[in-house]
């Protein structure tokens, strides 16, 4: 029974048994993949000549800012204007002095007029019919025969009442007697016999004189006459005649002086005038007239009149210096620098304790028309007249005088037309520390110094790019109208501290001959004078309507394909400018503007050998295995370029890998391999611009040492070397470009288990 | 070329970690799984709801009528073609670089034809109570199962994708690149009524005490979840011998989901619309516990059956075992019915083609828009333009719910009983191929030998249907009033349509 019973349960058994045993079990994993990653990695990127940040040339760099240009056919330019600071060359006007000027003037000879102030009817004295006569004076009617005064006995009258006049020396003139006759008597003639005190000076005569007119009798003075006291002897003769109903006097109405003039009178005075003129001399060492329309124009200095000193003892009632060649807006004659004393500023007589005037004038907007180089002057002086004041008689000399000192100080011109005589003006700034009229390229202070930044970040990313026909021109403007020549010494320094000096050919206009350079001591290069082949000279002439004149430095003549073909970062300049070396006319005026710019203007047509070119994308790479930390390895890695160049020049190509510090993790084709070889796109003969772009497939294979690294990767730099095919020149359009494409072929093991 | 690589393997992962794969739809106990899983004549109690509602009329030795079960079952299986163990065992597990040949050779074995969709499902099934009672002339029980079912799916591309990388000699000619997941979660509460409708004394002399049994539990579905991912592409790698021009990935998918993450694929696709960038879709989907717990569906289900049970008098069957001989023969159509989710429903597609023909330097906008750093372009061009840009730009279809149907099948079920040894054997066929329901015909037969009575072993295998032959067994102790059953299933040879694996509990099971 329980045998029987047990039968299906070992069939069970059995069957639960091959159960378990049959039941499948999945076993841990344990095998490898090979996967593979082939993608593209990199869109066709095309990088145009000349364009934005992705092109060779990132033209929108700020640095970059007006840097290119390309002409009618599509020729890129590079281009660039760069100013200097130089200001002005002030220093360039010519300094103009004037030495101060003592003027002077003397009263000279003193006029003497009426000696009375009782007028035309006066009676400075008389005689009677019997002094002129001899016997006393009949009845009227009463017939009087032809005689004459008795020569022994004239008529004496001394004159009195001239109030005007004290005594007098006189140089030369007349003295002049007015009477009326009263006598009642026609006389043919009256003899006046003129003494000084008791001293006879000299006779005079009348003519006829009838009864009741006056007469008059001149009597010339003798040079030298003292004439004092004054009185006279007068004699007559008359024709018979019936006598006259008359008073029978002679009285002597006036007294005075005809043109007589004294050197030295005691008396009451008219208004003396007197004048004087003279030249003040201009320094001709800076600046010459020649011409008599010659002139500077002043923009600021004083003209001084002061120590003035005035011997006269008469007060000025007006002192008056002209300058006829000190001349004001529209500068005509007429347009005189006129300084009057007169007025409050009057100048007082010497007598007087009172201080003298003194002026002061600007001479602001003033010209000078010196020819010769001297300003002409005029003094005229006008005396007070003392008659009939109360201190009316005054003692003078012919002597006596004026005098004043006449500065013209500070003259600052603002204009010159003439001859500016040669000088060297530095146009930097000269700072004292390294001494005065010293300038030196390496000082900061001193030299000019600008950044062409753009060249530098050609530099950076085209090195190896050498330029054909570069030029660099100067453009300036100035209002220099003289001839002027700059010297100067320029200095390029590239990214790498090369220096390249510009210079002159010797067969050129811009060379600076060493005889010259020697003279240019004023030129410093770290102290030492400047050589010859440091040195290019230029000229410059005024600029006009406001259009900049240009200086062109070209191969020809220059070294200017050397001097940028450095790919000069920074540029130093400091330089000389040598005003009117032949001394020719000309108009100066200040400020002398001389405003330059250098201008960088580079065709590119141009050789390149081994030019390099950078650019840096983002490749993250992180996912590839690590092989020190991963179960996965690469195994293989291939990465492919495709191009397509459109460029004249031919280019190899190397990938860094950097990581994400920008470190180099590994470089394809390795460092001492070649790049890789793109072909460079074919070029027309004539025209020497591409005309079929080159195409093809770079095939780069990544050994295992480079595989490991790849997973640091972050970022891809391509490194692309320009050639010109036998390194002759091409010709590049801006928008020619080169275009790359990269995929990616690798192969990843993994392990699991 | 990163972010595409990651999506892949995102992708691929996904697959391979839902590589499990679940039994047949048809549910399975403590019992019936350690018999292959089929239960169609047999499986009675709270049970037979779900398999054949015609067994509550069932009593199974003398075990009482009245039973209740408290944490009443959980089973749970998984399986599919997709889940080839052989296959992974043969070429995954032996130090083999999986390279060429070997490549080809284990993709056929696994995948065969490239447009082959291999398939994997997952099934839990759990019945937190379940009561039935069972009379002379009729029967009634009433159950409440929650069930998740998942199924995913991928095709040679992806493996390809992931055994050869991207490979241009794989890719050169266009290949497909397929998967899909679909995972849907509901309850039920069924009520099962079955009764006696014919009873016939003897037929032959062979048969006896014949009775045929009807049944029907209607079902109230409660559905809590449904999502489905279907992402169909082709991949091609363009290249020459010395270039490699591009990728082409032209793709469409179709997302469904329900729950809040409709809402928050809602609004990334509103904020996409109106704004220049594209957003990040990690920042929207934010997944929580409410869409796998809250009601999102409705819907009705039943299943039927009808079950003939007679005993025999064959003396060739007294040979093999002694004791009372009968057997059992039952019809059923199980899973009728559908869920309708209309809860926060969202369906979405996409229909787009990534042309990836290298990293596109933009110099003027990286210079504009990010400063120069290309590093930050880099990432946002792959992670927004390809990752959100591209693959996230599905539109929404304006869907306000779907109607999912349940994975009906047709049971034929026999077992045959002699004394303490029974057999069994089940037919099955799914109606369609939906989640881990197969067209393709199964069997399933199962052993059972009551060791002292109480103690019986099981054992089973079912062939056909979504996997390969699937061994099972099983273990249990059962008393009239009381039951306690495990069971296990698993293949022997998953090579030709993959593997099944299944375990199941039957819970504390009282009868009164």
């Amino acid at each position: 029974m329980i045998k029987s019973a047990m039968k299906p349960l070992y069939f069970t058994f059995i069957i639960s048994v091959l159960f378990l045993a049959a039941c499948e079990q999945p076993n841990s994993p344990d095998f490898k993949v090979n996967q593979k990653i082939q993608t593209p990695l990199m869109s066709e990127k095309t990088y145009q000549f000349l364009g934005g940040s992705d092109a060779l040339v990132d033209s929108t760099d700020p640095d970059f800012e007006d840097f290119f240009s390309s002409d009618d056919n599509g020729l890129v330019r590079l281009t660039k204007d760069e100013d200097f600071n130089f200001g002005n060359l002030d220093d360039a006007i010519p300094e103009v002095d004037v030495n101060s000027k003592q003027v002077s003037s003397q009263v000279g000879e003193l006029a003497l007029g009426d000696f009375s102030s009782q007028g035309d009817d006066a009676n400075l004295g008389s005689t009677s019919f019997q002094d002129m006569t001899g016997y006393p004076a009949p009845p009227a009617g009463t017939e009087i025969p032809e005689g004459e005064t008795p020569s022994s006995d004239p008529a004496e009258i001394s004159i009195s009442g001239t109030d005007y006049f004290v005594s007098a020396t006189i140089k030369n003139g007349n003295l002049v007697l007015v009477f009326q006759n009263d006598l009642g008597l026609d006389l043919d003639d009256v003899t006046v016999d003129l003494f000084s005190g008791s001293t006879f000076v000299a006779s005079g005569t009348s003519g006829p004189v009838n009864d009741t007119n006056e007469g008059t009798v001149s009597v010339a003075i003798p040079s030298g006459t003292v004439l004092q006291n004054l009185n006279v002897e007068v004699s007559a003769s008359w024709s018979k005649q019936d006598l006259k109903d008359n008073s029978n006097t002679l009285i002597v109405e006036e007294v005075g002086g005809e043109n007589l003039v004294a050197s030295q009178v005691e008396a009451a005075l008219d208004s003396q005038d007197f004048y004087a003129s003279g030249t003040v001399d201009i320094d001709d060492s800076n600046f010459q007239f020649t011409k008599s329309d010659h002139y500077i124009e002043l923009e600021s200095g004083q003209l001084t009149i002061d120590q003035i000193v005035n011997q006269i003892d008469l007060t000025l009632d007006t002192l008056q210096i002209s300058f006829p060649d000190i001349r004001t807006s529209p500068y005509n004659p007429a347009d005189s620098l006129v300084i009057k004393f007169e007025g409050s500023s009057q100048i007082q007589r010497s007598s007087s304790t009172d201080p003298q005037p003194s002026k002061n004038r600007s001479l602001s907007g003033l010209r000078i028309f010196a020819n010769g180089n001297a300003i002409d002057y005029n003094i005229k002086g006008v005396t007070e007249q003392t008659k009939g004041t109360a201190d009316e008689v005054r003692t003078l000399n012919e002597s006596d005088g004026f005098s004043a000192e006449v500065g013209i100080n500070n003259l600052a011109v603002k204009e010159a037309s003439g001859v500016v005589m040669p000088r060297e003006v530095i146009v930097n700034d000269d700072v004292a520390s390294n001494g005065t009229d010293i300038v030196d390229l390496f000082n900061n202070d001193e030299a000019q110094t600008i950044s062409i930044n753009a060249l530098s970040d050609i530099s950076d990313q085209l090195d190896g790019i050498e330029f054909n026909n570069p030029e660099l021109s100067i453009s300036y403007l100035t209002n220099i109208g003289v001839p002027t020549t700059i010297y100067a010494s320029i200095m390029g320094t590239d990214a790498s501290g090369n220096r390249v000096y510009l210079k002159g050919k010797q067969s050129g206009s811009y060379y600076v001959s060493s005889t010259k350079a020697s003279t240019l001591n004023q030129l410093r290069t770290d102290g030492t004078p400047v050589s010859s082949d440091q040195l290019i000279k230029f000229e410059i002439n005024a600029t006009q309507n406001g259009t900049p004149n240009l200086v062109t430095f070209n191969k020809s003549e220059t070294n200017v394909d050397e001097f940028l073909n450095n790919l000069p970062s920074d540029i130093r300049l400091i330089s000389l400018a040598a005003v009117n070396e032949s001394s020719e006319e000309g108009t100066i005026t200040d400020p002398v503007e001389f405003n330059p710019a250098m201008s960088v203007d580079i065709p590119l047509n141009l050789t390149a050998s081994a030019a390099v070119y950078r650019d840096t994308v983002a490749a993250d790479l992180s996912d590839l295995p690590d092989p020190e930390q991963d179960d996965r390895r690469l195994t293989e890695g291939t990465i492919y370029v495709n191009y397509t160049n459109n460029l004249p020049l031919g280019a190899k190509l190397k990938m860094i890998m950097l990581d994400s510090n920008g470190d180099e993790v590994t470089r394809v084709p390795s460092a001492d391999e070649d790049g890789l070889v793109l072909e460079a796109a074919s070029v027309d003969n004539s025209s020497l611009f591409v005309n079929e772009a080159a195409n093809g497939n770079l095939t780069i294979t990544l050994n295992e040492d480079q595989l490991n690294r790849l997973n640091r990767t972050s970022d891809l730099e391509f490194e692309i070397t320009l050639n010109t095919s036998n390194e002759s020149a091409v010709r590049i359009k801006a928008e020619d470009t080169i275009s790359l494409k990269v995929s990616l072929s690798t192969a990843v093991e993994s392990t699991v288990n | 070329m990163k972010r595409f690589t990651n999506f892949s393997a995102l992708l691929l992962a996904f697959v391979m970690i839902s590589g499990s794969v679940f039994a047949q739809s048809r549910h399975v106990s403590g019992t019936s799984l350690g018999l292959g899983g089929g239960g169609t004549a047999y499986l009675n109690g709270y049970h037979a709801n779900f398999v054949n509602p015609a067994n509550l009329m069932l009593q199974n030795n003398t075990e009482n009528n009245f039973t209740i079960g408290l944490l009443g079952g959980i089973s749970t299986s998984g399986g599919g073609s997709l889940a080839n163990i052989a296959v992974y065992n043969e070429y995954f597990t032996k130090g083999l670089s999986i390279t060429d040949e070997v490549a080809v050779e284990a993709l056929d074995k696994w995948f065969g034809n490239p447009q082959n969709m291999k398939t994997a499902g997952f099934q839990l099934d759990a019945i937190p109570i379940g009561i039935s009672s069972r009379g002379e002339n009729w029967s009634a029980s009433l159950a409440l199962r929650s069930r998740t079912m998942t199924n995913i799916g991928a095709n040679r591309g992806l493996a390809e994708l992931y055994i050869y990388g991207l490979d241009g000699e794989i890719f050169s000619p266009e290949r497909p690149v397929n998967m899909s997941v679909e995972g849907m979660s509901f309850a039920e509460v069924s009520a099962g009524y079955s009764t006696k409708i014919i009873e016939i004394p003897n037929i032959l002399g062979v048969f006896r005490d014949i009775e045929i049994f009807v049944g029907a539990a209607p079902k109230l579905l409660l559905g809590t979840n449904y999502s489905r991912f279907d992402f169909k592409s082709t991949l091609q790698i363009q290249r020459s011998d010395n270039y490699i021009d591009e990728l082409r990935h032209d793709f469409n998918y179709t997302l469904e989901t329900t729950g809040e993450i409709s809402d928050q694929l809602n609004q990334y696709y509103n904020d996409r619309q109106n704004s220049s960038e594209n957003p990040s879709l990690d920042d929207y989907v934010d997944p929580e516990a409410a869409d796998f717990i809250g009601i999102k569906g409705t819907g009705f289900g039943l299943d039927l059956g009808v079950t003939a049970q007679m005993k025999l008098n064959l003396p060739i069957l007294g040979a093999i075992s002694k004791g009372e001989e009968r057997l059992r023969v039952g019809v059923s159509i199980t899973d009728i019915g559908s869920i309708n989710f209309d809860q926060k429903y969202g369906r979405f597609t996409a229909d787009d083609v990534v042309v990836w023909d290298g990293f596109k330097i933009d110099q003027e906008k990286i210079d504009n828009e990010y400063n120069g750093d290309e590093g930050e372009y880099y990432n946002d061009v792959l992670a927004d333009s390809i990752g959100s840009g591209i693959y996230g730009g599905f539109d929404p279809a304006g869907d306000q719910s779907v109607s999912k149907s349940l994975p009906s099948m047709i049971n034929l079920g026999a077992q045959l009983t002699m004394g303490k040894l029974s057999f069994s054997m089940d037919l099955g066929k799914g109606f369609d191929d939906q989640g881990i329901n197969s067209k393709r015909v199964s069997l399933a037969t199962g052993l059972e030998y009551r060791l002292l009575g109480f103690l019986p072993l099981r054992v089973g295998m079912r062939t056909g249907g979504y996997s390969s032959t699937t061994y099972t067994a099983g273990v249990g102790l059962n008393f009239n009033f009381f039951e306690f059953n495990v069971a296990a299933a698993s293949v022997s040879d998953s090579m030709s349509n993959g593997t099944n694996v299944g375990a199941a509990w039957s819970g504390l099971v009282f009868r009164f």
